[in-house]
């Protein structure tokens, strides 16, 4: 199973006002060994709207993305985590966000 | 999965733990201190952390704390505790990973036994990792 997270995105004016929010959340169900199968998808969204404006410039934030065990104060050593566990991990994670941000001049 | 860092305080180590039970907010001094305290003790204390790639925050945590024994010819013991998932993530067993790894730890360390430790509200969880490795 894979869970999938939330798209959130913001349209401001150009004062940073927002015009219109946006929020998506949802859940993509997945078998193993075919992840993209997607089996359920629910999307929940709220939007606030005033009068106003064309479109233009568009950016995009992810969020931070992983910071290496190499700039990390860790405990102890990363090499007494047996591999076989980290390698039975690795397909059963998957969280995904990211946050856009559409700005109207 | 990797070690605890010192840093961790602010990729939701304390909200993960709150899963399990009360965990008032620490200080990042707070958080740093204790985590130098348990690193001046070399080959006693290891914590694990399971993090989500993308948004670089703890969804598991888990510890193994190995015990100085004068029996079994100066034997050593590993005791599993606090092991936490994040409700969003829980039902991937991710907790079972971290008993996995923890034991694997306390094993090559040269534990002559492993304890799981825990109350009585995941009694039933616990038992059930046991029997049939369910643990999530």
């Amino acid at each position: 199973m894979t869970t999938f997270g939330a798209v959130s995105t913001t349209v401001t004016d150009s004062a940073d006002n927002p015009l219109l929010v946006a929020t998506f959340e949802g859940i993509k169900l997945g078998k193993l060994g075919s992840p993209g199968t997607v089996h359920k998808f629910t999307t929940r969204t709220s939007f606030h709207t005033q009068e106003n404006k064309p479109q233009a410039a568009l950016s995009c934030n992810t969020m931070p993305s992983l910071t290496p065990d190499s700039e990390l104060e860790l405990l102890f050593s990363p090499h007494v985590i047996p591999a076989e566990v980290q390698a039975q991990l690795g397909s059963d994670l998957h969280v995904s966000f990211c946050r856009i941000s559409l700005c109207f001049d | 999965m990797r070690p605890l860092s010192k840093t961790d305080l602010s990729r939701s180590h304390l909200s993960v733990l709150r899963v399990l039970t009360s965990t008032p907010d620490l200080t990042e001094q707070q958080y740093a201190q204790a985590f130098d305290t348990m690193r001046s003790c070399p080959n006693t204390y290891y914590t694990l952390v399971i993090i989500s790639r993308e948004t670089d925050t703890i969804v598991g945590v888990g510890s193994v704390f190995l015990e100085q024994k004068f029996t079994r010819n100066l034997g050593r013991v590993g005791h599993i505790e606090d092991i936490a998932v994040d409700k969003s993530m829980q039902g991937h067993k991710l907790g079972l990973r971290i008993i996995q790894a923890l034991t694997g730890i306390s094993e090559s360390v040269g534990c002559y036994k492993t304890i799981l430790n825990c109350n009585d509200e995941n009694i039933r969880e616990t038992h059930l990792f046991f029997v049939f490795g369910m643990f999530n």
